[in-house]
């Protein structure tokens, strides 16, 4: 590295250095740290036992890999099975034990979809001796890992909405030939979309929509003549989901909401087509699962959420174990069975409640031992965290609403600002009191969250689900104000602090809730948020899905039928209306809501002059897949709801708020903020933007840091004769540094022809205008005879100038000038100890390397 | 959507109605229409890699159509007259040997006299490493608004900019009355 590219460094760490103010809002680091604490990949995942017990798998995450770890039950001994690089091409979507010594590992690549890969195991007295890697297919998905069935699985390939199913030996060599149309399984079976199997692969029943006429059907296959017969049809708004076939082959027990507003777990006639029991159900509560043994000839257990948390009921001898040994093991949160070894002699149990992401057991019962062996996320134990809890409220209709409600450690000295926090859908899904690290983030900055489960939400049987069609904007916002309501009334939070936020219909509703509720929320804030609806319609999916477009049409309105309802609805339609300030925020790669919703509801803020913040997230999609783009967004939301709250702010905010009302040095210093990522997250577009501000109106400072930003090409293509022209800028008003800067294009003939003159006069300017850094430039143009006749004296003089200044980059140059002795007596030590007080990687390897030389001559000599 | 390539088998096709090609960016001139003619925006979004070109074929008439070729990596916007009627994006030729045939029934772009038409932004994503490609079809109409600004704004003021893709789209007429562009 030369000389004068290590003092630009130097220059740049005292440009971004300035600002003494500190981004704390808690005890914990900055609102960045913590982000970066709660949203880090969750260090275990996925943890599935083997069919013998012997072995645990389980997905653990570093951030930058992904591993699929074998875990020995009675050594707990670690083995690496596989890794993926988390930036790579593929990605770990999920994995199966096939058998004690097979794993299949589901990959995704973009561009290419699914594929499966094999590990084989090899096992020596016990322990794990080998391990070898199989690409096995490509486009298919594992439909059974048929655990009894040694070397063999079934897969499914979709193609045009249909699905074919296969059974491969993952042994044989020719996979791709066991995918012939001729071995599919479904050959001469109708076009259903789901399907029952038999412990050893075979088709047993179909089912799902026929999109011919939109009908849930359910087809049966008759073994012995080798057909398919339907045996149920019903509307497709009713839930019928078949679980398990009777071995007669008479009845079939079904998860099904036909006969009641609930799903319960029902024994059908298949005979007599009627209901013949209620084998299980929950009060007031949908049971959304059943569990079927792996010899899938016994229905094992029932799911479903209550009370907000996941509950598993089981109907054999796993109960016994949760109610007696495990619970009263386990007391802090929720315990529950993930996996099983065939003869149920060793189980997985997690536990997780809301302020623990879950925490993975092995109960082993002939030894009736409960051991811990991983934690998803150990590091959020740190954080002292609020338990969630059970909020109801009763909406504008009388609707009984459900929310959950957390608060900030802190609530009971002050009272925090509350955010409420809708989820997305609207229809069909719901929030739970399990830990999400979005609400906890949020409560650990010291707000109260509320996360309404409106109408619309899932669990709460159908007649509220299908209440939430098309009450966009309507009594899903009622539902949500009343939550809203009922928490302010309890006096718990700050009345006159209450935003709204939220993601994909979440942020829908917290823009059409900015517009029509001014008075109960004051600011609010949308990430991938409907801002139209109509353009909900303009969609390819639903053009070659008339399926999916019906369904659409009921969800939201029928754009044929009711454009003016939906105009009256959509947040950019009614831009005009809103008074509150809005943060709105959107992922560039989001196939399912646009950024087409994000630059027209930009367009009518900016339109309309209203009170806005925005920001786009590179490569990010509907959610958020990458630390940094869900570390910035938090960052900017937090300052803005600070803002908008006027609470106490974060330096972001208050340069923020300083730079909106005109101020030109707070207006660089947010610039400087967002392009050294020091304090939060960096983001050159909206340090160009700042500097930019400020630059237009004359600051010489920001000129130059503008200058930077174009001379390096950070976030923009390098623009030498631009930076040139910005430098020129302030340096026409003495901004000493811009000088240096200047000299250095002349030097290096970069947007200019090559000038070592102009480049030396330009440094002398520097120096003249204070910025004695430069004497280092000038004493090295000496050295090295640039542009002046070579003068190691002068240059050594310089040097030591610019030492006593305290320019310490200076005294790796003297130090060169000793090792070499150049204009000096040559003294490696002298030029040791000069190296040593350079602080610059290139002294430090200079000095590293002297050293080397140095010791081996005196060992020689 | 993923298409395989398959070898491309070279075939003359012809151009009939192509007039005038304007890429954006600068004022340009534009000629009056006919009767029967419409101006086209065409809004193309390439990723991965760069195609030779793409080809718009009209449904009714074989050989008519448009060939878009230069493309570049990102945005890539046009605005070209027209007969009248419905076309639809038939096919991506990477180069000599492979090309991707699209669903012509998903892709449609529709073109009606005396306006300017929009039928939608084109999203192609090529991989080169598995040789496939995905497209979507999605309404940025925003972003056209944005382009006939700065290209395009006298045509903008003699003819309507009007969406003729896969739903309606109050949007171009509520922005348009907004901001009092639409002159006619």
């Amino acid at each position: 590295m030369k000389a004068a590219n290590c003092i630009f460094i130097i220059v740049l760490t005292v440009l971004f250095s300035s600002s003494s103010l500190a981004n704390r809002v808690s005890t914990f680091g900055t609102s960045a740290e913590i982000a970066k604490t709660f949203f880090k990949a969750y260090k275990v995942n996925g943890s599935k036992i083997s069919p013998k017990g012997k072995s645990i798998a389980y997905i653990e995450s570093t951030g930058k890999l992904s591993t699929i770890i074998l875990l020995d039950t009675d050594s707990f001994k670690k083995y690496v099975l596989f890794e993926n690089k988390f930036n790579s091409a593929t990605s770990i979507v999920d994995y199966y034990w096939i058998d004690n010594q097979n794993i299949v590992v589901e990959l995704h690549a973009a561009g290419k979809g699914r594929m499966l890969m094999a590990i084989n195991l090899t096992f020596d007295s016990g322990n794990l001796s080998g391990i070898n890697h199989q690409y096995l297919i490509d486009n298919v998905y594992v439909q059974s890992p048929l655990p009894r069935v040694k070397n063999k699985l079934l897969v499914t390939r979709w193609s045009g909405g249909v699905s074919s199913v296969f059974k491969i030996d993952i042994t044989s060599k020719n996979i791709q030939g066991q995918l012939r149309s001729k071995l599919k399984l479904n050959k001469r079976a109708p076009k259903a979309k789901n399907w029952l199997t038999s412990s050893k692969g075979g088709l047993i029943l179909g089912y799902g929509v026929d999109e011919d006429d939109n009908q849930n059907k359910v087809w049966l296959k008759d073994h012995k003549k080798n057909k398919w017969k339907q045996i149920w049809q019903g509307s497709e708004k009713d839930k019928f989901q078949p679980v398990l076939l009777s071995k007669d082959r008479k009845t079939l027990l079904v998860i099904s909401n036909e006969k009641s507003n609930y799903s319960s777990l029902y024994k059908y006639d298949l005979i007599n087509q009627q209901y013949i029991e209620k084998v299980y159900d929950v009060k007031n509560t949908d049971v959304d699962g059943a569990i079927v043994n792996i010899d899938k000839d016994e229905v094992i257990g029932v799911s479903f959420i209550r009370g907000g948390f996941r509950n598993y009921k089981y109907f054999n001898k796993l109960e016994r174990y949760l109610s007696s040994s495990l619970n009263d093991s386990i007391t802090e949160s929720y315990p529950y069975v993930v996996d099983y070894s065939l003869d149920k002699s060793k189980l997985i149990v997690q536990t997780s409640d809301s302020t623990d992401p879950g925490t993975y057991h092995l109960f082993d019962v002939s030894e009736w031992q409960l051991i811990k062996f991983a934690s998803k996320a150990p590091w959020i134990k740190d954080y002292p965290l609020e338990a969630s809890k059970v909020i109801t409220s009763h909406s504008s209709d009388g609707q009984k609403i459900e929310s959950y409600l957390t608060l900030p450690v802190n609530y009971k000295i002050n009272k925090p600002p509350l955010i409420v926090l809708p989820h997305g859908g609207p229809i069909a899904i719901r929030d739970t009191l399990h830990f999400d690290p979005h609400v906890q983030y949020l409560a650990t900055l010291g707000y109260a969250v509320l996360q309404p489960n409106y109408r619309g939400s899932s669990g709460y049987g159908k007649q509220f689900k299908n209440q939430g069609m098309k009450q966009w904007g309507r009594l899903i916002e009622d539902d949500i104000a009343s939550a809203a309501y009922e928490v302010i009334n309890s006096g718990v939070v700050d009345e006159n602090k209450v935003c709204i936020y939220g993601i994909s219909y979440g942020g829908y509703s917290a823009l059409i809730n900015a517009i029509n509720r001014p008075n109960l929320y004051k600011c609010a804030v949308s990430y991938a948020g409907v801002t139209d609806l109509p353009l909900l319609f303009n969609d390819l999916m639903l053009s070659e899905s008339p399926k999916l477009k019906s369904l659409m049409k009921e969800i939201v309105g029928d754009p044929q039928t009711e454009i003016d309802t939906l105009i009256q609805f959509s947040p950019v339609y009614q831009t005009e209306a809103l008074s509150i300030p809005v943060f709105l925020a959107q992922g560039d790669d989001d196939s399912r809501v646009d950024i087409e919703h994000f630059y027209r509801m930009k367009k009518l803020l900016e339109y309309y002059k209203k009170d806005f913040d925005s920001m786009v997230l590179k490569n990010e999609g509907h959610g958020f897949k990458y630390l940094d783009n869900i570390v910035s967004f938090y960052v900017e939301l937090d300052s803005f709801i600070r803002e908008s709250l006027r609470m106490e702010l974060t330096l972001l905010s208050q340069l923020r708020k300083q730079s909106e009302q005109g101020d030109l040095v707070a207006q660089n210093e947010l610039g400087q903020l967002y392009e050294s990522g020091k304090e939060i997250p960096k983001n050159y577009v909206k340090a160009r933007e700042w500097y930019l501000k400020a630059a237009d109106q004359g600051l010489a400072e920001a000129q130059n840091n503008l200058g930077l930003i174009y001379d390096y090409g950070r976030g923009v293509k390098v623009d030498f004769i631009k930076a040139k022209e910005l430098y020129e800028k302030a340096a026409e008003q003495g901004y000493a540094v811009a000088y240096l800067n200047l000299g250095y294009l002349y030097e290096n003939g970069q947007g200019v022809s090559q000038n070592y003159a102009k480049a030396m006069s330009l440094f002398d300017q520097a120096v003249k205008h204070g910025h004695t850094s430069a004497l280092v430039n000038i004493g090295y143009f000496y050295e090295m005879g640039k542009g002046v006749q070579q003068d190691y004296a002068k240059a050594k003089a310089l040097f030591e100038k610019a030492i006593s200044k305290g320019h310490t980059s200076a005294w790796g140059r003297l130090g060169y000038l000793y090792e070499n002795g150049f204009g000096v007596t040559k003294d490696y030590q002298k030029a040791l100890d000069c190296y040593e007080k350079d602080k610059r990687d290139w002294a430090k390897k200079k000095h590293a390397s002297l050293l080397k030389k140095h010791n081996a001559m005196k060992s020689a000599s | 959507m993923i298409n395989r390539p398959f070898p491309y088998c070279s075939y003359f096709f012809t151009l009939f109605s192509l007039l005038l090609i304007v890429p954006c960016r600068a004022e340009q001139y534009f000629d009056d229409l006919k009767a029967d003619e419409g101006y086209l925006v065409l809004a193309v979004n390439i990723e991965g890699m760069i195609p030779k070109s793409l080809k718009l074929e009209s449904k009714a008439t074989f050989g008519r159509g448009y060939i878009m070729d230069s493309l570049g990596y990102g945005e890539n916007f046009r605005v070209i007259k027209l007969s009248a009627g419905e076309y639809a994006w038939e096919r991506l030729k990477i180069n000599k040997t492979y090309r991707f045939d699209l669903d012509d029934e998903a892709f449609l772009v529709n073109v009606e006299a005396g306006k300017i038409n929009y039928s939608g932004h084109l999203l192609v994503s090529i991989y080169r490493q598995f040789e496939t490609a995905s497209f979507n079809y999605v309404n940025r109409s925003s972003l056209v608004f944005d382009e006939l600004l700065s290209c395009c704004n006298t045509l903008r003021k003699k003819y309507p900019l009007v969406f003729t893709g896969l739903s309606q789209d109050p949007f171009i007429k509520f922005y348009s009355d907004l901001t009092e562009m639409e002159t006619k």
